[in-house]
């Protein structure tokens, strides 16, 4: 039976609450280790398969179609079009946002796959051609956030 | 039924804290299971990968995750989970993918990337007990195999010295392992003054936390000569999990592992095992587990493993080797990878193909076997030429 159904107080049962807090240092792999290093130089790495000569972004370190080891990362060119796009009003616990937040995914030429992030003012809209917008050198950590997002060319 | 052949087999090496991403560990084993059964990933009819809670790697849909590196994307595709019991149920579940007769062809991959966990990947066993009756007292998983260890120790009066044979021997073994983590030649004395974590658990009598992957190529009578002339067949596989309630079963012996071992037996037709297996890669998370083992799949009678030990007929030149391959003692114990090595272990043993670590009598058969949830689970696969 639910718990509501009968009890208005879960403080009137021998209940508790817990949580499993687990905490995580993940490691970002090859591939993902040369798309970090990538963005901390202001690019964006693909990886390019040597036996169908796929590209791949983000990059892997293996082909999903022909199966090889991946091992030539290289950057992708600096524009790209926006193929979707979203307006979050709510925030991922729940919240209401004050302003929302612009998602676009983004495609490149040549390139299989593409890059989630921000939309950087005004103007982007599904079809534009997009740059990204990189963070100044001196605040890149190595992270996807060392990228503000991509704003209209 | 259809006959179901092992061809090819790989590894990532076992190590703490591996670069790769779960998915590149299970890629590159992957890669090498292909490449040894002379096959592409065209040839891939179904992929079948085990790999233990979502909590150690940090990802949620775990399976999901990993697929495209162990070469699900778009095949039919399905993780199994039964703890750690995973790396051998895996090759399991690949066997009745073909046996059944639904695929000639079945990838199958066990993986585990352990070191995300903080502080500790022991961490995430705490929230497996009951939360009513286990939780509050902070418990790990050390706590209650130390439980069963001395069960066992006081049922068959056994001496920690002769159960630290066990560890002397496998990390022994694991020298000539080019993926082991944990090689080493140490002496009983060692075990015995390392350093004690929840007695009579010491730190040499448990096997470490690792980061890894492993990957067997199985394929059906009806296309095995394709890919070999020397195909090691899958003839026995047996699983069986007891009720959560670790309580309510004597912790000396473990019931469910004989169960699963007789399912297997009984289709393999094997009855004096014996006799009839000659090599063996028995769970050994802990050195007292192999003995536990040995007992549960009927090759040593109720208290008699710590003696066969003793006499070394365990030894990788002995009448009956245990765990050649160094087993999670001495080569690692990424969870569901390191099942999944034993099976491994068995097609390479069976193969002639084990290198240094060929045992040195002639092997027709080899029986793998692991262990997992909350002291609950058995899992055992049979394999010969």
């Amino acid at each position: 039976m639910p718990l509501r159904d009968r009890v208005t107080s879960v403080g009137d049962l021998r209940s508790w609450t817990d949580q499993i807090p687990f905490r995580y240092e993940y490691t970002a792999g090859v591939a993902g280790e040369r798309f970090l290093r990538g963005l901390m130089d202001g690019r964006i790495v693909a990886g390019e398969c040597g036996g169908c000569g796929k590209r791949f972004l983000p990059p892997k370190a293996y082909c999903t179609d022909c199966f090889r080891a991946i091992d030539r990362f290289d950057a992708v060119g600096q524009d790209g079009i926006v193929a979707a796009m979203a307006e979050a009003w709510v925030g991922f616990q729940g919240e209401r946002l004050a302003r929302p937040k612009r998602y676009v995914f983004v495609e490149f030429d040549g390139v299989t796959g593409g890059l989630v992030h921000f939309a950087v003012g005004p103007g982007v809209r599904v079809g534009s051609r997009v740059a990204p917008r990189f963070r100044p050198l001196s605040k890149r950590r190595g992270s996807l956030l060392d990228l503000h997002g991509f704003a209209k060319k | 039924m259809k006959r179901v052949a092992v061809v090819g087999a790989g590894m990532t090496k076992f190590r703490r804290r591996m670069l790769e991403t779960g998915r590149e560990m299970s890629f590159q084993a992957s890669r090498m299971a292909l490449d040894s059964a002379n096959m592409e990933i065209k040839d891939v009819e179904s992929v079948v990968l085990g790999t233990a809670p979502d909590a150690f790697d940090g990802v949620h849909m775990k399976g999901e995750y990993l697929m495209d590196g162990a070469g699900g994307t778009n095949r039919p595709y399905s993780r199994v989970y039964v703890g750690g019991g995973t790396g051998v149920f895996a090759p399991v579940a690949g066997w009745w993918h073909v046996a059944s007769g639904m695929f000639d062809t079945c990838l199958v991959v066990g993986e585990e990337k352990m070191s995300p966990l903080r502080p500790h990947p022991q961490y995430a066993f705490w929230s497996i007990f009951d939360h009513t009756l286990e939780r509050p007292l902070g418990v790990t998983l050390l706590w209650i195999f130390s439980l069963e260890m001395r069960r066992y120790m006081a049922v068959h009066k056994v001496k920690e010295e002769d159960i630290a044979l066990v560890s002397v021997k496998n990390k022994g073994n694991a020298l000539d392992h080019p993926c082991a983590q944990l090689p080493a030649r140490i002496t009983v004395d060692d075990v015995m003054k390392s350093e004690p974590i929840c007695l009579p658990v010491k730190r040499l009598d448990v096997s470490p936390t690792s980061d890894g992957a492993a990957a067997l190529m199985l394929v059906s009578e009806d296309v095995v000569r394709k890919y070999t002339d020397d195909p090691v067949w899958i003839d026995g596989v047996g699983w069986n999990v007891d009720t959560q309630y670790w309580t309510n079963r004597d912790l000396y012996y473990p019931r469910y592992v004989e169960a699963a071992a007789r399912m297997a037996y009984k289709m393999a037709k094997i009855d004096n095992p014996r006799k009839q297996i000659d090599f063996a890669e028995v769970y050994d998370p802990f050195d007292y587990k192999e003995l536990h083992h040995m007992e549960g799949v009927l090759l040593a009678g109720k208290g008699e493993a710590p003696k066969l030990t003793r006499e070394g007929v365990t030894q990788r030149d002995g009448d009956l080797p245990i765990n050649p391959s160094g087993g999670l003692l001495g080569v690692g114990n990424p969870i569901a990878a390191a099942g999944t090595m034993k099976v491994c272990e068995l097609f390479w043993q069976l193969r002639g193909e084990a290198g240094k670590r060929q045992v040195k009598k002639e092997v027709n058969r080899g029986l793998a076997q692991a262990w997992g949830d909350l002291l609950q689970v058995g899992t055992v696969i049979t394999m010969r030429r």
